[in-house]
């Protein structure tokens, strides 16, 4: 008998399991191992044999039918008694190849052809400043504005916003208390001259402190993420955000705040809102019962082919992403030391971070999830597994 | 912009294609030290302006690279730096040495370009024993053409009618010997198939003499003069087929790998079609079907390279017919309008739209329509149209020969690069 996998098809791995995954109709199945089996999977594994196998009369024992029956099932391939019963002789088993690997990239960079880089950088951040009301703890799992006194000079941001114009990075998000930016009008004014797209994020208790902070917003016609950092304060205010580009975003401490939360985007007709689960260092209950993940829940991502490869190779959360913060240091993330300074060329940061970095290809190939079956279905690790300081949010393990 | 489900150029995307310029080539001069029977100068062809002994004067070039040069640098920032490498084609291109010298001297010269500067030429190497000096010192990439042996190389003759093979073959293996590690590097030859060659003995001489491996190219099959047709038909010679002759077939294009036609279609249709190909991190975070597309194969103006003519013609390849030209050198300026030049190509391609709306490598399309010789007429058919038959058919070439040849599919995957 000859059985052929089709080229969507995943076969992963460990010393006691094989998980056959579908990238094409997302189904999949999980099975132990036995002696039958292995061999088996020794000849899948075989580039060679170009995922299509002869199946011996002696090797089709109960476990290697029961495969072949779940095989079929999940339309993961086909069998027949002859190559002639197949309409293709060959299939493509999965095997990745990124032309610019690493070491092209460290050759092309090596020649200085520094210019390579900037295709990689696709979102800055910058930290203009801090607020009264900000939390560098909160700033580490998303985006929210930091304590501190310090701020970045206009020179800079001037720069940074220049070179994001002739780059093919598009978005920018500028974090703080922009109310009390002490170049607060020329800022605009330069923003306005490039044609980028910018985000601003605030607190809401920034922005309810501020004078005419409504009318600024409405003149600098920006996409806004403003963080509702006092829920109450927000369910009182009477402000009209109709005409604004503007995106709510609401922490989530606790399980009773999201019921809170969804009377509130009822109540203020919010269209465009973000529920953002928080830690505070108290509600790692919270994060069990409704962040972390269970077999479940990843069996029923549905990933094509390019999705799993993206796992593969790359943090999904973090590639492409620098942050400025105003102690003058730029970050890949938060949660690790700094990368270098913003005096520095971003080509730099760039050749930095995506050969040298943790961030930008901090995949599951670490740690408990090395030798899980399910690590590349899984969402890259984030921001909480690094506050966690763990590899995974899940009960699976 | 879109149209008819497809996209269509615009002088935004034009100008981006001049940032990121990879190739400036001039043909520094329409003369020739041989008379090659099959040249596309020679009478076998129309469609490229007479040859009138002309040679390029350096301030043509130097008005080209000043003009680019000051698009890149109000463009690009001090850090843009990417690799751009400056070809010097012909005619032969070493009987205007003087134009080529003065070129890199000037480019030389020049600051805060936001290029790297590499060099690359197309040589009948019979002069290269008087420059070779030069063109090591400068890290020249060298394209030789060399036909094979003294009766393989017998169509490259000189203006007397000699074979020009032994001063050819004298010269390279000076330069081999007096500079194996540039040879190693920099130099690589190409092999025009006729019928006084085939790919099995060409392959032999250069990998024994050389330890090279040909590229083989046919003769060009566009531009035919009607009367010369039947001329044509008695030399052309098709890479593959003169291949399939071969008595060692399989031995030979695993030595030629990727110079092998059959592996590079093979590269080709594994890198298009398996899902497993990704050009760099980026592209993984997008699916094709995210995309429009552009009609056809052909390349977007300046996406590969700049051709600039003798006679100031600019170009987007030296493949296509100099009535084609996308702007010209003039009065030391270089007169591009992006505007008109996104017009005519858009309206070119666009003659194809029906037949690429149905054809079945639609997306993975490598044809250029400017290789259609009818492109001017109103109604035009794209002679590479695949119908979905056909297209399987092609396929199932491919998978059977994957099928006799399993090896392939990981060394290609790991090994070949395409360009994006």
């Amino acid at each position: 008998m000859y059985l052929k996998l089709y080229e969507d098809v995943f076969v992963w791995r460990n010393e006691r399991e094989y998980f056959i995954y579908n990238s094409k109709n997302y189904k999949s199945f999980l099975c132990d191992s036995t002696p039958c089996l292995e061999i088996i999977y020794n000849r899948i594994a075989d580039f060679n044999n170009l995922y299509f196998i002869l199946i011996e009369e002696d090797l089709l024992d109960v476990s290697v039918k029961n495969w072949i029956d779940n095989i079929i099932k999940i339309d993961a391939g086909c069998v027949g008694e002859s190559l002639d019963s197949f309409d293709s002789p060959v299939s493509f088993p999965p095997l990745l190849r990124i032309q610019t690997d690493i070491e092209r990239i460290k050759w092309m960079y090596s020649q200085g052809y520094t210019g390579e880089m900037l295709k990689y950088l696709h979102d800055i951040t910058i930290h203009i400043n801090g607020s009264l009301n900000g939390n560098l703890y909160y700033a580490r799992q998303m985006e929210y504005p930091i304590k501190t006194a310090n701020f970045i000079s206009i020179d800079v941001v001037d720069n940074l916003l220049l070179y994001v114009s002739k780059s093919v990075t598009k978005n920018i998000c500028i974090i703080g208390n922009i109310f009390s930016y002490y170049a607060f009008d020329r800022l605009f004014k330069t923003i306005k001259i490039y044609d980028i797209n910018v985000s601003i994020c605030i607190l809401f208790s920034d922005f309810i402190e501020a004078e005419n902070a409504m009318n600024i917003l409405n003149n600098i016609n920006l996409k806004v993420v403003l963080i509702i950092d006092d829920i109450i304060g927000f369910r009182e205010c009477i402000c009209d955000y109709s005409n604004m580009d503007i995106q709510f975003v609401f922490p989530i401490l606790k399980k009773d705040d999201i019921s809170e939360v969804f009377d509130v985007i009822d109540l203020k007709k919010c269209n465009d809102y973000l529920l953002k689960p928080l830690y505070n260092g108290d509600n790692m209950s919270f994060f069990k019962n409704n962040v972390y993940l269970r077999k479940d829940d990843i069996l029923n991502f549905k990933l094509n082919k390019r999705e799993v490869y993206l796992h593969y190779v790359v943090n999904t959360n973090f590639f492409g992403k620098l942050i400025y913060m105003p102690d003058n240091k730029v970050y890949s993330n938060l949660n690790y030391s700094h990368i270098g300074e913003n005096s520095e060329l971003v080509t730099e940061l760039i050749y930095r971070e995506i050969v040298n970095g943790k961030s930008w290809r901090f995949i599951r190939d670490n740690g408990d999830c090395s030798n899980c079956l399910y690590k590349y279905l899984c969402p890259s690790p984030s921001n909480y597994e690094l506050i966690f300081n763990k590899m995974n949010l899940c009960c699976t393990i | 912009m879109k149209h008819d489900g497809f996209l269509e150029v615009n002088s935004k995307q034009i100008i981006y294609n001049l940032l990121n310029l990879k190739q400036l080539v001039f043909e520094v001069t329409d003369s020739c030290n041989l008379n090659c029977k099959y040249c596309g100068y020679s009478d076998l062809y129309v469609g490229y302006d007479e040859r009138k002994n002309n040679y390029l004067n350096v301030a043509v070039s130097k008005t080209v690279i000043d003009y680019l040069v000051d698009i890149w640098r109000e463009n690009l920032l001090e850090d843009m730096v990417k690799p751009l490498t400056i070809g010097f084609y012909g005619g032969e291109p070493l009987l205007n040495m003087k134009f080529i010298k003065d070129t890199v001297s000037y480019v030389e010269t020049l600051k805060d370009t936001r290029k790297i500067f590499r060099y690359s030429m197309t040589t009948n190497a019979v002069l290269l024993d008087k420059y070779w000096d030069y063109l090591v010192e400068k890290d020249f990439h060298l394209l030789i053409s060399l036909d094979g042996d003294e009766f393989s190389h017998s169509y490259r003759v000189d203006h007397a009618g000699y074979n020009s093979f032994y001063k050819v073959y004298d010269n390279v293996c000076k330069l081999q010997s007096l500079f194996p590690e540039y040879f190693e590097k920099n130099v690589a030859f190409n092999t025009v198939l006729h019928d006084r060659n085939d790919v099995d003995s060409v392959h032999d001489f250069m990998v024994s003499n050389f330890d090279k491996v040909s590229s083989f190219s046919s003769l060009n099959t566009s531009g035919i003069k009607t009367d010369k047709r039947g001329v044509f038909e008695k030399m052309y010679k098709n890479v593959v087929d003169s291949m399939g002759k071969s008595e060692n077939l399989d031995l030979l294009e695993k030595k030629m790998f990727i110079k092998s036609p059959m592996i590079y279609r093979l590269s080709s249709f594994l890198f298009q079609y398996t899902g497993n190909v990704y050009y760099d991190y980026n592209s993984l975070f997008f699916s094709k079907d995210d995309f429009y597309q552009y009609p056809t194969g052909t390349c977007t103006p300046f996406l590969k390279k700049m051709y600039v003519t003798v006679n100031g013609k600019i170009l987007q390849c030296e493949k296509i017919d100099h009535d084609f030209y996308l702007g010209i050198v003039k009065d030391g300026s270089v007169l591009i309008d992006f505007d008109h030049v996104a017009e005519r190509h858009n309206y070119f391609v666009h003659k194809f739209i029906d037949d690429c709306s149905s054809c079945a490598i639609r997306g993975n399309c490598i044809q250029c329509v400017y290789q259609n010789d009818d492109i001017r007429d109103e109604n035009v058919s794209c002679k590479f149209y695949r119908d979905v038959q056909k297209n399987e058919h092609m396929c199932k070439e491919y998978l059977f020969y994957l099928k006799a040849n399993p090896d392939l599919y990981q060394r290609i995957l790991t090994e070949v690069i395409m360009e994006n």
